[in-house]
């Protein structure tokens, strides 16, 4: 019966995690995204509003997405569009900033 | 009548689309913003006086060998996979350059970052453009999805970053140089541009090269360990996925490990010109621990439409086996940098005057 106590009390520590790992908080805001897809230049830039700050763990979410054929600008273009911010919980903010490692395959892939 | 650059009409492959899938980083920027550089800032000036010359300005152009016909060319789909590849590296390094731009306050770091960001951008365009030449449109859903934002420590991304542009510099001059001798496997014209390409990489090389010597304990202590790690995670992760595209290497006439190892040589020996060790490439050992490496990953590879228990069970025990040859070349000696086999820079790529330097040769703010 304790063993089952133990092992109950483990699974709901464990739920607790999952869910405070999950939990986010959820921001809107309107930027302005620059997007440059031509043969001289292809880049791509969000000026985020002053109180939209990105963190390690966040995920950010650009609403609008441009009529642009075949993927091709002619020049560079901005566009307003509403921004979703993510913000990620303490723990996975924590868990990413000290784990980046085992990403390190996304830093050393080269052309 | 076609402009150059524009589609090829007649082509019989249906359009494709790409999607990149760039990376997003953050770091420390208050921590980058910190490094003190004033003791060199003479030299971060000149470093930063090369890029604003801009030496590429007019490379990128492209003339009528790009409207040729590609329908029939030789491993069409890889070298389409490679541009993908390519576009999608030369573009998170836009993007990174970007971040670095937006949150630094040193007016030098500020403009050498924008500098690169430029020039990852335009080749990015480049490759991008090549893309719609074989009938590939760029499906820009990227910007729709949810993009999650990794976090590497500053160090972490000069070393890494360093060797990546370095890899690529001894990527492109080795395949153009074998092109130059071996006209046969030009499978296009794009190749014929990446000699003055990968001077941009090397360039952006020695502007981290620079950034670590002015931090002396990013090359000293325990940090000597991370370089080694570094080091050989940029050249495994290359020899492991060329292995897998070794037909791509074969259109152009060449053989994937030989051109590996002669890569892996080059960045070797010019990552000596900051890093205090470098990878025992001339001991045997370390060639037959990646051989084995590149043994057990083909045998993944064939097993990764299966998803069965015993297939599953295989693929961990040889992921498991690659992860231990690593570790074992990992710990093989390390050759020490002394003063004679320390890479004294590329012939006729220009160095650091010193200070002496003719004052026209310096860019004002």
């Amino acid at each position: 019966m304790r063993q089952l106590g133990f092992l109950l009390l483990l699974c709901a520590a464990g739920a607790a995690l999952w869910r405070w790992y999950n939990r986010e908080t959820v921001s809107e805001g309107d930027a302005t995204v620059r997007l440059q897809s031509e043969h001289e230049h292809f880049h791509m830039h969000v000026d985020l509003p002053p109180h939209l700050e990105i963190e390690p763990g966040d995920t950010l979410q650009i609403l609008t997405l441009p009529d642009v054929p075949a993927g091709r600008t002619s020049g560079e273009i901005n566009y307003p569009s509403r921004v979703r911010l993510h913000k990620a919980s303490w723990l996975r903010r924590n868990l990413v900033m000290n784990s980046s490692i085992v990403e390190i395959n996304e830093l050393v892939e080269h052309p | 009548m076609n402009m150059p650059g524009e589609f090829t009409p007649t082509t019989r492959h249906a359009l494709q689309e790409a999607i990149l899938t760039p990376r997003f980083y953050t770091t420390d920027f208050k921590a980058v913003d910190k490094l003190h550089v004033d003791h060199m800032r003479d030299e971060f000036e000149w470093i930063r006086s090369e890029f604003e010359h801009d030496y590429n300005r007019n490379h990128f152009k492209r003339n009528d060998e790009f409207l040729a016909n590609f329908d029939s060319m030789p491993v069409r789909d890889q070298f389409i996979e490679f541009l993908e590849r390519s576009c999608t590296a030369e573009f998170s390094g836009c993007l990174l350059y970007a971040e670095m731009v937006k949150h630094l306050k040193d007016p030098t770091m500020r403009a050498i970052f924008k500098c690169m960001s430029r020039d990852e951008g335009r080749h990015a365009g480049f490759l991008n453009r090549t893309m719609g030449d074989l009938h590939v449109a760029l499906n820009l859903t990227v910007l729709q999805t949810r993009k999650k934002y990794t976090y590497f420590q500053p160090k972490f991304i000069f070393y890494a970053t360093y060797l990546s542009e370095k890899i690529g510099y001894a990527r492109y001059i080795e395949i153009y140089r074998h092109l130059q001798a071996n006209p046969n496997g030009l499978i296009h014209p794009i190749f014929k541009w990446f000699e003055e390409w990968c001077n941009d990489e090397y360039r952006h090389g020695e502007f981290f090269a620079l950034l670590m010597r002015s931090q002396p304990g990013l090359l000293s202590g325990a940090n000597v360990r991370w370089i080694r790690f570094f080091l050989l995670a940029v050249c495994s992760t290359m020899y492991l996925n060329d292995a897998r595209r070794h037909d791509f290497y074969s259109a152009l006439g060449l053989n994937w490990r030989d051109y590996d190892q002669r890569v892996i040589r080059l960045t070797n020996q010019i990552s000596s010109q900051v890093f205090p060790v470098t990878l025992p490439v001339d001991n045997p050992q370390f060639y037959r621990n990646l051989d084995a490496c590149v043994r057990h990953d083909s045998v993944i590879q064939a097993l990764a439409g299966r998803s069965d228990p015993l297939a599953a069970a295989r693929k961990a025990q040889l992921s498991a086996a690659i992860g231990l040859r690593l570790l074992a070349t990992y710990r093989l000696p390390p050759v020490p940098t002394t003063d004679a086999n320390r890479w004294r820079g590329l012939k006729g790529f220009p160095n650091y005057p010193g200070p002496q330097r003719p004052l026209e040769r310096t860019v004002s703010a």
